[in-house]
């Protein structure tokens, strides 16, 4: 270590005897530029799609995907490659995530997702990542194409105007809503909502009374016998349902609902005329008397269509219900609030009436993060506190509703 | 050979090594430099990555 000290000492220190000084200095200077320019060339040279897809995990997943894009094909003929979305264009952010590869590279090495299962399994992972750094620096890969500033928001269509210029105003990161814009969104079905599992809980340790009236806490197969062998219908979140009877493991209720006289009459609503889905039985069973008793009919005067007021008798899982409906709406509530406000301000919810809501939420719903029964829970939440719900604001009998109505 | 540290241009020349001076000129130059540039550069990379984990987040 001494020896090597001094030997570096003596090099840089003890000036030089037989070479001479411009000599030196435009050696030094050549040797220089080599050095930077082969710096840079192997710098772009992992920066290359070429590159990229050298990997067998990047071309045998990642690659298909982006060829179904618009960021692969399109009549502009303008491509975006791999490193123009993924990889920081300034230098020492640039720096920082090549050496961050180095995880990668160990990735590679091990495994990790060295498989097409794997690769799905793990791609929550992965995407989360990289929505974290689009959040953290305002999408600004996407950026150096699609900027604000350059955008001709005349020449969007309307809908698309509304949607970017309130972004342009808040001066929003592109992947809040443009999530899987290239590649294929994680799987979020099978993504779990961890806010449910305290209902269950709660309603694991519900006391239920036969005769009081309570609502699901999560979808609930319904079954036409004690025994639950015969699977009948489905009945859908925050159902209101009176006991009837506990026996073992299972639980007898009576719904009390309405359904459109047309068709099976399969799918059942909370209240008359409004889409609000309560339970959804199998044809075999909604057009049997002996099963479902009907207790009135009656016109919706919007549609014409008749509506039957239904009742039935029928068997769930025991431990799956609990005495009020609000522990359910405070997680939809949740919910609600912060998935839309993520690319819009929300709407009210009194703002659309019930039959309005599943048409828009259906169409936004896909835009978010939400699994399957936390979107259930959302939209039945938005449904029961729309304007059909609603004394104040836009509801029934609030001033605006008076003037709307009173248009010609 | 004297202590002098000024002595005649031979007497350098010997203890330089003799006459390896441009090897030595053109290995630092040319591979010295050059490496210890590299592991420079990849050992910020990695400092501002650790920094980034640890205190600022990803880069805004």
């Amino acid at each position: 270590m001494k020896t090597l000290f001094a030997f570096i000492r003596r090099l840089f220190l003890r000036p030089s005897a037989r070479i001479g000084l411009g000599v030196l200095v435009t050696g030094g200077f050549i040797a220089g530029v080599i050095a930077w320019a082969g710096f840079n060339k192997a710098m772009e040279a992992t920066n290359q799609e070429r590159f990229c897809i050298s990997c067998h995990t990047m071309h045998d997943n990642l690659l298909p995907e982006l060829q179904k894009t618009v960021h692969w094909n399109n009549r502009t003929g303008v491509r975006a490659r791999c490193p123009d979305c993924h990889v920081p264009h300034a230098f020492t952010d640039k720096v920082a995530r090549k050496m961050q590869a180095s995880r990668e590279v160990w990735g590679h090495l091990v495994g990790t997702i060295a498989t097409r299962d794997k690769f799905k399994e793990h791609r929550i992972v992965l995407a989360q990542r990289e929505w974290a750094r689009f959040a953290a620096n305002g999408s600004k890969e996407c950026r150096a194409c699609h900027d604000y500033k350059d955008m001709d928001f005349e020449r969007m269509r309307p809908t698309s105007q509304v949607a970017m210029r309130n972004a342009a105003s808040r001066n929003q990161s592109c992947v809040d809503c443009h999530k899987g814009i290239a590649h294929q969104l994680p799987d979020m079905k099978g993504a779990h909502n961890p806010a449910f599992d305290t209902l269950v809980s709660t309603a694991a340790g519900q006391r239920v009374e036969a005769g009081a009236a309570y609502f699901t806490v999560v979808p609930q197969d319904l079954f036409a016998d004690e025994a639950m062998a015969t699977r009948i219908g489905v009945l859908e979140v925050a159902a209101k349902v009176k006991v009837l009877e506990t026996k073992g493991d299972a639980q007898q209720v009576e719904l009390a609902l309405w359904r459109k006289n047309k068709g099976y009459g399969r799918v059942w609503y909370g209240h008359f005329g409004l889409n609000i889905t309560s339970a959804v039985l199998d044809k075999a069973i909604a057009r049997d008397d002996k099963f479902v008793t009907v207790v009135e009919s009656k016109e919706d005067p919007l549609t014409g269509l008749e509506w039957q007021q239904v009742a039935a008798k029928a068997w769930i899982r025991k431990g799956s219900l609990i005495d009020s409906v609000e522990p359910i709406w405070t997680i939809a509530r949740a919910s609600y609030s912060t998935s839309c406000s993520v690319c819009h301000r929300q709407p009210d919810e009194a703002h659309f009436d019930a039959n309005t809501w599943p048409g828009l939420f259906g169409g936004m719903v896909g835009f978010t993060s939400m699994d399957g029964d936390t979107a259930k829970v959302v939209l039945k939440y938005l449904q029961t506190h729309s304007s059909d719900f609603s004394t104040t604001q836009h509801g029934a009998g609030a001033p605006d509703t008076t003037l709307q109505t009173a248009r010609p | 050979m004297t202590s002098d540290s000024r002595g005649t241009a031979a007497e350098v020349d010997a203890q330089a090594g003799h006459g390896n001076e441009w090897t030595r000129f053109l290995l630092l130059a040319f591979v010295g430099l050059p490496v210890a540039m590299t592991a420079l550069i990849a050992a910020y990379g990695f400092m501002v990555w650790f920094l980034q984990i640890l205190f600022f987040g990803p880069p805004s």
